[in-house]
C-alpha cells in the first residue's frame, strides 16, 4: 500500500498525486462526482467549494514543504490565507492542478503562492501560509 | 529598487500587510512592534513584513535571528533597511 501524500485521513485527503517540477509543487485532485460534499453543495447545482479548493492547495504546499524534511510526517497547520481568489468553479469530473511555489519559510512559518486551473481554465489563486505549530 | 525608506513608507507598508488594531498614523519610530507594550504582532506578522520588505527592496532578512533585530521597531527597521540599502 502506498504511503499518504498527506498525514490527513482519508476523508480529508484531497491530492491524489503530487510531484516537484523545478522546486514547484504540482498536486492532483480529480473531482468524482461522488464526492461527498457535491451532493449538498449545491443540491443540482454541484461546485467544489471554495474552502476545499484552498485545502487542496495547502495540502499541496506541505507536500512541497515535506519533501524533503527531516520529519515529513509532521503534522502542519494553515496559519493564514491571503489574497485568494476565486476565477472559475471547479466541477465534478474535472481534474484540478495545484501550482504552489515556496515564497519564504522562517523558523516555523512558510508562505506558498499558489494556482489552482483545470485544464487550462484558471480556477483559483492566492497565498496560504504553513505552520509546524498550533497557533 | 527604491534606494531609501522612511518610516512613512513603512507604516504604510504595515498596514498592508498586517491587520492592526490601532490607526497606523499612531505608530511612532519607537513603538516596539512585538510584545503587549508594543503592537502585539506575532511571527505570522513577522514573515509579512519580511516578504513585503525583500519585495519592495530585493535585500533579504535572512534568519530568525536576523528578524528579531530588524523588526524591533519601524525606527529600527528603516536604519536596518537604510544601511544594507547603501552598501548594495
Amino acid at each position: 500500500m502506498n504511503k499518504p501524500l498527506t498525514p490527513h485521513g482519508p476523508g480529508f485527503r484531497f491530492l491524489d498525486t503530487f510531484e516537484c517540477v523545478e522546486g514547484n509543487g504540482i498536486g492532483i485532485w480529480h473531482l468524482n462526482p461522488e464526492l461527498w460534499f457535491f451532493k449538498d453543495h449545491f443540491p443540482s447545482n454541484p461546485i467544489a467549494p471554495a474552502a476545499l479548493l484552498m485545502e487542496f492547495a495547502a495540502q499541496t504546499a506541505g507536500a512541497l514543504w515535506m519533501k524533503d524534511s527531516a520529519k515529513p510526517d509532521a503534522a502542519l497547520f494553515v496559519a493564514s490565507v491571503d489574497a485568494m481568489r476565486i476565477q472559475s468553479a471547479a466541477l465534478p469530473n474535472e481534474t484540478l492542478k495545484a501550482n504552489v511555489t515556496l515564497v519564504r519559510e522562517l523558523g516555523p512559518l512558510a508562505q506558498f503562492e499558489f494556482e489552482i486551473t483545470s485544464a487550462s481554465r484558471a480556477i483559483a489563486r492566492g497565498r496560504v501560509t504553513l505552520s509546524q505549530q498550533l497557533a | 529598487m527604491d534606494k531609501e525608506t522612511s518610516v512613512d513608507i513603512l507604516r504604510s507598508m504595515l498596514a498592508e500587510n498586517v491587520m492592526l488594531k490601532i490607526d497606523v498614523a499612531t505608530i511612532s519610530e519607537d513603538t516596539p512592534l512585538f510584545g503587549a507594550e508594543g503592537l502585539g504582532l506575532d511571527s505570522l506578522d513577522a514573515l509579512q513584513i519580511i516578504i513585503a520588505v525583500e519585495k519592495k527592496y530585493g535585500i533579504s532578512i535572512g534568519d530568525a535571528t536576523t528578524a528579531r533585530d530588524a523588526l524591533q521597531s519601524l525606527g529600527v527597521l528603516r536604519d536596518w533597511i537604510n544601511g544594507r540599502l547603501t552598501t548594495a
